[in-house]
């Protein structure tokens, strides 16, 4: 954050104040799913690039052609616990509701898996 | 015949798979272009760019975000012809030329149609010798009968001669217009070889061609004298003679040949004053 304070009248020079507010870079930056607008600022091949170099192997990209999105971006491990497709309709129908083809939205997703078991004793 | 390489752009300005789109766009303005084929790493032809393209994405996306992926391409040895019907098969405005995996130019749609336009003859409205010969090769490439027609005007140097430029100029006029109205069917195709030479190529047997020669000429003959300028005029026919189907591979060889040969019977043609030779 940069702030210019604004000088005295009786002051005779002019002063900056300096704040900083250091924070950890998160990797990979895009969290669990990423969706991508028609006419957004960066695109699949963008983004494809920018994992394979910061994220390798751990999102997987697909096209898609419904509402205003282009291409969803997928974190592989939540595959291992719901099928990619039945994701990938949850997700686009929620994004569809709120996003624009300009927008790029990026999804944090928390998937808990309830389990009983009975057993006899 | 005409290949695309005679007629491309090259070298070829190019954009990069990584570049922005807005500095694609700077290129294509600065070059008063429409379209920028695209690099990859490896130097290869991954895309092409248009200024549509750039118009429909936002300005801060990658050439690889806004190119058109499957690129139509032609190789460097295309014919003009085939690659004018590959641009209005596929409604494109410009073919990146390859040699090999090798970019080395680009045509536009623009570039082919002067060229061809320039294969059109202005006087008779027929098409070039040129022409003739790219469809005598296809015809042939087809597995079709292939028959040549040579037609040569008798003393045309002495009409020219004895009347005028002018009026050796409405003489062709007229043989050509006599061609055109009498070749609409598709089977036969006319064209202006050279000054008074004519040239048919057609699918029929020698000996319907021999026969359709000798109706043209009759016709020739009359309407030149209704005209006041009558003209004499000879043809030779080669080929139409096969039984198997062809198995050439050098196609513009034997176009060359019956073309010749056609050429030798129009000749043999004027000297035994006959309509219509044909070539052994």
């Amino acid at each position: 954050m940069f702030n210019l304070k604004s000088g005295n009248s009786n002051d005779t020079g002019r002063k900056a104040q300096i704040s900083i507010i250091l924070s950890e870079f998160e990797i990979p930056p895009i969290q669990d799913v990423l969706l991508i607008g028609k006419k957004a600022p960066v695109g699949p091949e963008a983004v494809q690039r920018m994992i394979d170099v910061l994220s390798p192997e751990q999102y997987e990209i697909i096209k898609v052609n419904e509402g205003p999105f282009e291409a969803v971006v997928i974190r592989n491990s939540l595959s291992r616990l719901i099928t990619r497709d039945k994701l990938l309709n949850i997700i686009l129908d929620e994004g569809c509701k709120i996003a624009s083809e300009t927008a790029v939205l990026k999804a944090q997703v928390n998937i808990v898996l309830n389990i009983n078991v009975e057993v006899d004793l | 015949m005409l290949k695309v390489f005679d007629v491309m752009s090259s070298p070829v300005i190019t954009a990069d798979v990584l570049d922005s789109v807005s500095k694609a766009a700077l290129i294509m303005e600065k070059n008063k272009i429409g379209g920028l084929p695209v690099l990859d790493e490896r130097k290869q032809l991954c895309g092409i760019i248009t200024s549509r393209d750039v118009r429909c994405v936002h300005h801060n996306r990658i050439v690889a975000d806004a190119m058109s992926k499957n690129v139509v391409h032609v190789n460097k040895y295309t014919t003009l012809w085939d690659a004018k019907s590959i641009l209005e098969e596929k409604k494109l405005e410009r073919l990146p030329v390859l040699d090999g995996c090798k970019l080395v130019g680009i045509i536009t749609r623009t570039d082919i149609l002067v060229k061809i336009g320039r294969h059109t003859d202005p006087l008779t409205g027929l098409m070039t010798g040129s022409y003739i010969r790219y469809l005598a090769e296809n015809i042939l490439k087809a597995g079709n009968e292939l028959t040549v027609i040579f037609f040569d005007l008798n003393g045309f140097g002495l009409i020219n001669k004895k009347h005028g430029h002018v009026y050796g100029d409405r003489c062709l006029k007229i043989v050509g217009q006599i061609l055109t109205e009498n070749t609409s069917g598709g089977l036969y195709f006319p064209g202006r070889y050279a000054g008074d030479e004519f040239i048919v190529v057609t699918t029929e047997k020698k000996d319907d061609a021999g026969l359709w020669a000798n109706e043209i000429i009759k016709k020739i003959v009359n309407i030149t004298k209704k005209n006041g300028m009558p003209v004499n005029i000879a043809a030779g026919v080669a080929g139409g003679r096969r039984k198997n189907a062809r198995m050439e591979i050098h196609l513009s060889a034997t176009v060359d040949d019956l073309i010749n040969s056609a050429s030798l019977a129009s000749t043999l043609s004027k000297q035994y004053c006959v309509p219509v030779t044909f070539s052994n």
